[in-house]
């Protein structure tokens, strides 16, 4: 079994798919930690389906390239009221996190957006359970449970 | 006919086969299948009837091929 325990979701900031575009080695590594979590199983990754669409519509992708790398959900409907784009995709983490197996979660952006996640106030009083990587330290991230994954994969042998 | 589409690692859809014996899928894909590595990615399309159908399991290693 090829199943790792990744301590961290991800969750898709729209805008994290223009890193991926342009580097589309994330987007492979993304496919493979997404179908090999243990916790999660092919819903490791994830990106709401309003952001999806948006995501689809700028880059001219199919859905099953987003879906290839992100799980893609709907819209809890306790957060149907939402209509901060930001504060959707926080709120949205922190609903992520509060789901049994309580796995923390990273939101992966870009550098632009970074700080305008940070200094909104549903962060507030939040240290870990909802984290926001961005550049550099994203792709590390990603770069982690990667390794993680093929050393997973090639114990096996 | 609702087709939808599932990235998965081989050893999942194997196990599908084996759990779930109402699951359609064609002894060429099961033979195919059979033959892949269970960490292969792949990607599978899915009917959603009664039953539930297997129409296609190809490898998919690279996002830039999917």
């Amino acid at each position: 079994m090829v199943k790792v325990e990744f301590e961290r979701r991800f969750l898709a900031d729209p805008v994290f798919f223009d890193t991926i575009v342009a580097e589309p080695i994330l987007g492979t590594k993304l496919m493979h930690i997404k179908a090999s979590s243990k916790k999660h199983p092919k819903t490791h990754n994830v990106i709401l389906d309003v952001h999806a669409d948006k995501v689809i519509e700028k880059h001219s992708l199919s859905s099953s390239k987003v879906s290839a790398c992100f799980h893609q959900e709907s819209q809890p409907k306790e957060l149907v009221q939402e209509n901060g784009d930001i504060s959707l995709l926080i709120r949205f983490a922190i609903y992520l996190s509060s789901k049994p197996p309580y796995t923390p979660v990273t939101i992966l952006t870009t550098k632009e957006r970074e700080q305008a996640i940070l200094k909104n106030p549903h962060l507030e009083g939040i240290r870990s359970s909802v984290i926001v990587k961005s550049g550099t330290d994203a792709k590390m991230s990603i770069g982690v449970y990667f390794r993680e994954y093929t050393h997973a994969k090639n114990s096996l042998r | 006919m609702t087709i939808f589409v599932e990235f998965e690692l081989a050893e999942d859809t194997k196990d599908l086969l084996v759990s779930n014996s109402d699951v359609v899928c064609s002894d060429v894909l099961k033979d195919e299948l059979e033959k892949m590595d269970d960490s292969q990615l792949v990607k599978v399309e899915y009917t959603i009837n009664s039953p539930l159908t297997i129409l296609s399991i190809i490898p998919a290693s690279d996002w830039n091929s999917v």
